[in-house]
């Protein structure tokens, strides 16, 4: 079976918009060094865990990531209906 | 691999987009000034620090653990809840580092047993969200929306996809509720015939075949997914303006909406007949 259409949508618009953070004149923190030491990080593999709740909906995706860059993931989705493959590659 | 059918979404090479989610771009993005240390802990029994972000929303928050150790993150979680219940959250976590991935895992040829749902990425999803708006019109018999806002879309989804009667007042439902929601409900008989008129517009054919049909359905839900997700982006850091109401598909003298470009040189500006143009200023407030 697929990977029904409205969580694997919920979730890009999830992914999407968590990927935009916005200043807000915080403290001022140690995440230089964080970003330096990513700096060095050219792969990387990870879990990604998105779930949705809603009045009478309760659905968990899990999966992995993985990242080669430049500009190259593959996600593997598994649902308790189904998997879904995601290979992106945006080299120019 | 999995019983029976699965999906590959596939993306064409081609230049970034801010939709491309890639969480290694992501925390280099990261503005430290918009971190607030609030914590710290253990994580696998290594002490973290926990960084949370500023986000434009009070509904949304975005946290980050960082391995005190290695400096390197172990954790993060995003979640976005609305007032009528429903809550997301995005979790990324049991980072491996620089670890040996071969080509192979990246290549975008199927594999086998998977079809594919999607031949090509585009390069950002603005073309999804014309489509959508050609959607949303269709189904107000070419009028545009009086407001464009993520309850907006939720009354979209369900107009175009859940069989609401097009004038309907909202129900208060997001987008992103209307879409998860959506298949829970078996549809009404008007459903069918508004989504197979949509769909006998989009393929350009007089009646299309059920199989033709369930097929458009699926389209047009990612369709409206995707430019749902693009006009969350526009709206919280590309200053979308919207002026589409009293506006008729076809009217190309009239503005529809527009926004910022990404380079921040320019004004994404789309008309009455769904074209767009861009333009060195933002469009007056007297229309185009």
């Amino acid at each position: 079976m697929r990977l029904t259409l409205p969580l694997a949508a919920a979730a890009a618009v999830a992914v999407s918009v968590a990927s935009l953070f916005l200043p807000g004149g915080g403290v001022s923190v140690a995440l230089a060094d964080v970003q330096q030491r990513l700096a060095e990080i050219h792969t990387a593999q990870c879990r990604i865990t998105i779930s949705l709740q809603s009045v009478g909906l309760s659905e968990t995706v899990h999966g992995t990531l993985q990242i080669k860059e430049p500009g190259r993931v593959r996600g593997t989705l598994q649902s308790a209906i189904g998997e879904m493959i995601t290979i992106t590659d945006v080299r120019k | 691999m999995p019983d029976g059918e699965a999906t590959v979404i596939q993306t064409q090479e081609g230049a970034a987009s801010p939709n491309t989610p890639n969480v290694m771009d992501m925390f280099r993005r990261l503005d430290p000034k918009s971190a607030t240390l609030i914590g710290q802990d253990e994580l696998n029994g290594r002490p973290v620090q926990i960084y949370a972000f500023a986000h434009a929303l009070a509904s949304q928050s975005d946290k980050l653990w960082v391995d005190m150790g290695s400096g390197l993150p172990v954790r993060s979680e995003y979640t976005a809840s609305s007032g009528s219940g429903t809550v997301v959250r995005v979790s990324v976590d049991g980072f491996v580092w620089n670890p040996p991935l071969d080509d192979g895992l990246f290549d975008l040829t199927p594999p086998e047993g998977y079809r594919v749902g999607r031949e090509a990425e585009t390069v950002d999803n603005q073309t999804d969200f014309i489509a959508l708006l050609r959607l949303w019109s269709s189904a107000r018999e070419g009028r545009f929306p009086e407001v464009m806002n993520m309850k907006a879309l939720g009354q979209a989804v369900q107009v175009v996809l859940g069989g609401a009667p097009a004038d309907a007042p909202p129900t208060g439902l997001s987008a992103l509720e209307a879409l998860t929601q959506r298949e829970k409900v078996a549809p009404p008989p008007a459903d069918l015939n508004r989504i197979e008129a949509i769909a006998a517009e989009r393929l350009g054919v007089a009646e299309p075949s059920l199989e033709q049909l369930q097929q458009e359905i699926t389209a047009i839900g990612e369709v409206m997914g995707r430019g749902i997700g693009f006009f969350g982006t526009l709206t919280i850091n590309r200053g979308f303006v919207w002026r589409g109401a009293g506006v008729r598909r076809g009217q190309a003298d009239r503005v529809v909406c527009f926004w910022q470009t990404e380079e921040g040189d320019g004004f994404r500006v789309i008309y009455g007949d769904l074209r767009v143009e861009t333009t060195p200023q933002a469009p007056s407030d007297a229309g185009s």
